[in-house]
């Protein structure tokens, strides 16, 4: 297996691609094993989570359970989308939105698709709901982990290099 | 007939014919696993360790969620009584 080998990579690219696809930070150092088991564990564990919850467990900032825009009255102005007034404090109400995102664009399709889907698609309700919500937080974070992981070896000498680990 | 109805992704996981004792504790074994295998994919030196000790971390983790799950229902029921 190629998961010893070390391909130099700048690591913000790393990163970035560890984000767009779950392990492909991996893949670019050539560390191929490791990012087919963590790249695709990642996606299946999201997507799993979308199974058993249903897609509308995706809570998506600024939009309710029907799909429609949040919208909170401003001093001396209509009513204005929340993202636009207090973002922070939306996002703050939906903590885990920010760990299924870092799942990546499948965060961003899956919340797309569960805002489009509102009138549609069932909200699940406890515990399965709460079993959903919490596949694709721990995805998010376990590609988080991912992601750190492999940029810090992308800016780590080669193996060949190190003193053997321990 | 609920499963002939159920559209994957729309509806949520037809989990409600399970006694709900159950629900919770099957649906964590699949989540452990994957836990396990991206934790021990990041940690080990070289991917040949990984199945086993992926294995052997998944086995752990739910022998010590299960020895949690027992000492918080007895001090649970103890300060009942």
């Amino acid at each position: 297996m190629a998961d010893t080998k070390t391909i130099n990579a700048p690591w913000p690219i790393v990163a970035i691609a560890g984000w767009l696809l779950p392990g492909s930070g991996y893949w670019l150092l050539g560390q191929r094993s490791r990012a087919l088991a963590t790249g695709i564990t990642v996606i299946a564990i999201y997507l799993a989570g979308l199974l058993v919850g249903g897609v509308r467990v995706i809570e998506v900032p600024g939009y309710d359970e029907f799909g429609q825009h949040v919208n909170v009255r401003v001093a001396g102005g209509g009513p204005t989308w929340i993202l636009q007034v207090a973002p922070l404090q939306e996002i703050k109400a939906k903590p885990w939105s920010i760990a299924q995102i870092l799942a990546g664009p499948l965060g961003i399709v899956s919340g797309y698709a569960s805002v489009a889907s509102a009138d549609v698609a069932k909200v699940s309700h406890t515990p399965v709901n709460e079993a959903g919500t919490l596949y694709t937080a721990v995805a998010g974070m376990l590609n988080l982990l991912a992601i750190i992981d492999a940029a810090h070896r992308a800016g780590q000498p080669a193996p060949s290099e190190q003193p053997e680990a321990a | 007939m609920i499963l002939l109805a159920f559209r994957p992704f729309l509806d949520p996981l037809p989990l409600w014919n399970l006694p709900p004792a159950l629900r919770m504790p099957l649906l964590l074994i699949p989540l452990t696993i994957g836990v396990a295998i991206v934790y021990k994919s990041i940690k080990c030196s070289s991917m040949k360790k990984v199945p086993r000790e992926s294995a052997e971390l998944t086995g752990w983790i739910l022998l010590f969620m299960i020895v949690a799950a027992v000492a918080l229902t007895a001090l649970v029921r103890g300060l009942e009584s």
